[in-house]
């Protein structure tokens, strides 16, 4: 359900070989270290090193990277952003109808960095969530010590999403067969205008009953997911990440600046 | 004797009153079913007795335990309540997440949690769609899949809303089957209906309710000789003659309805 958001698994699956908290918490650790380093070539490198490792765990990079470019919007936007904000070096000038705008070599190493370092960081993390299922990532969050209260709210938001988009699917569906389509333009946007203060409506009664549902078994508002502790094999993710880092601080930097 | 079930004057209002000087009781492996018109406040009443409402006034008393809100968890854990819309239930990823749901929050270990829930899928004959997400779900199967969530904590007492509402034949078969095996094993059973037919073959007594009022509570076998009852679960002698008349008298009565399909 929550596939749109998160790549997470679903169902019962067989345990891999970390636990879920550790292969989090590393996910989030190779980030800070990819957004440590300062060599473009170097995050390019460090981003291959993800893809290799991704595809000996065999994770799924169909829905990883599919999810990943939904982000494309953001990265381009860096990119493009930096190189007419920062630097002083003028490489070049673009005319645009309200006057030259200058293009800084300084920023377009910066635009590509960034988008290099946010593309990396995204599939790493993104790649990781793949090896768990929601349960997973909340017995890791529980695991990390994340507050209750912020887990729970995690928990009803990623119920309350579908439920949202559900309704909504029906109410357009419902629309339609009452000839939305056929409308004038000025109807069809009265139609649609009222039919997002129903939808809001609607899903809040039905998000109601679903949480009386949920109280009825138990939930209080923290998550029943016992926290999956750590595992004897996580010391192996640990030293896989000191490679990592070794990689991003010392061999890379060596090999690409020969 | 101690009752499932036990309900004193209770009284309960939205905007306006919903249920009126409510008092009955279902004693223990006693099959009640409530019936009364759409809006007459059965699902409410069901509401207060898991304490999901608070009572406007009056008391529920659930297996000799007071419901209050200090109490309302370990209530929970022995009144198992179906919800009359399974979609509104269901809420994890997968089936077998939703149904393991209860277990996991009545602290059982991982390898009871995984006992109860196959005990509960198989009950209701799905082991097979485990790994199903909810919302794939045809209405009879998320209806059972809703019962196996319940199952799986194991309630002594059991609230059916409209428990058979929109299910094919083989589906009520599958749930009246369900519910009969929990029967034998000493469960209580409260259950709304609008049928005759179950009135008549699947309870010890009824409960009709009418605009939040208690009309009838006793004996399922005389209930069916009260007009009140009748009148509740449907007049299908008076309906059939009513379709046969339109059917056979001329058109020109429906003057609104039909008009513009007058050449
Ligand atoms: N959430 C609510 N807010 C206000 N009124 C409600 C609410 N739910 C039900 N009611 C009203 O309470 C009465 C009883 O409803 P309900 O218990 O759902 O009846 P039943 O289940 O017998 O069809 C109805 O008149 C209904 O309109
Ligand atoms: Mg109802």
């Amino acid at each position: 359900m929550a596939r749109f958001l998160l790549p997470l698994r679903e169902g019962r699956t067989e345990p891999g070989p970390f636990s879920p908290a550790a292969l989090f918490v590393s996910a989030v650790v190779a980030a800070v270290v990819v957004n440590l380093v300062t060599e473009p070539m170097v995050v390019l490198s460090l981003f291959f090193l993800v893809l290799i490792g991704g595809t000996v765990a065999r994770t799924r990079w169909r829905a990883v990277l599919g999810l990943a470019a939904r982000f494309e919007f953001v990265v381009l936007f860096w990119v493009l952003l930096e190189p007419i904000t920062y630097g002083q070096t003028v490489v070049g000038v673009i005319q645009t109808p309200w006057g030259p705008l200058p293009v800084y070599r300084e920023g377009i190493r910066m635009g590509i960095l960034l988008g290099l370092r946010m593309v990396t960081i995204l599939t790493t993390v993104l790649a990781a969530l793949s090896h768990m299922t929601l349960s997973d990532l909340i017995g890791a969050l529980q695991t990390i010590r994340l507050p209750g209260i912020i887990l729970g709210s995690l928990v009803i938001m990623m119920r309350y999403l579908p439920v949202f988009m559900e309704e909504r699917r029906r109410m357009e569906d419902a629309l339609a067969l009452r000839g939305l389509q056929t409308g004038s333009r000025r109807e069809r946007l009265r139609a649609l205008g009222s039919m997002v203060g129903t939808t809001i409506d609607r899903a809040f009664t039905r998000s109601e009953a679903v949480y009386d549902a949920m109280k009825l078994r138990g939930f209080s508002g923290c998550v029943p997911v016992t926290a999956a502790g750590l595992r004897r094999t996580d010391v192996l993710l640990l030293m896989l990440l000191g490679l990592f880092a070794l990689a991003a601080f010392y061999v890379f930097p060596a090999v690409v600046v020969l | 004797m101690t009752c499932a079930i036990d309900i004193i004057d209770l009284n309960f209002r939205y905007d306006s009153f919903a249920l009126r000087d409510i008092t009955t009781q279902l004693h223990i492996g006693e099959q009640k079913a409530v019936v009364g018109l759409n809006g007459s406040g059965k699902t409410t009443l069901f509401k207060l007795i898991v304490g999901l409402l608070r009572p406007l006034s009056g008391e529920v008393y659930v297996l000799d335990r007071r419901v209050t809100p200090e109490d309302l968890w370990e209530i929970r854990q022995q009144v198992g309540f179906l919800f009359q819309n399974p979609e509104d239930q269901l809420f994890a990823p997968t089936v077998w997440e939703d149904v393991a749901f209860g277990p996991q929050n009545m602290g059982l270990s991982n390898e009871e949690v995984e006992d109860r829930v196959v005990e509960a899928l198989s009950t209701v004959d799905l082991l097979d769609l485990a790994d199903r997400p909810v919302n794939q779900l045809s209405h009879g199967q998320a209806k059972r899949v809703a019962l196996a969530g319940v199952i799986a904590m194991r309630p002594k007492v059991l609230l059916l809303d409209e428990p058979f509402a929109g299910l094919d034949f083989p589906m009520v078969e599958a749930v009246v089957d369900t519910i009969e095996r929990l029967r034998r094993r000493g469960v209580s059973v409260l259950y709304t209906t609008h049928s005759r037919f179950f009135l008549e073959n699947w309870a010890d007594s009824v409960l009709v309710l009418e605009s939040g009022r208690v009309v009838y509570d006793g004996p399922a076998d005389e209930a069916l000789r009260e007009p009140r009852v009748l009148g509740q679960v449907g007049d299908w002698g008076r309906l059939r003659e009513s379709i046969h008349r339109s059917r056979t008298v001329p058109l020109d009565i429906d003057a609104g309805l039909g008009a513009d399909m007058e050449p």
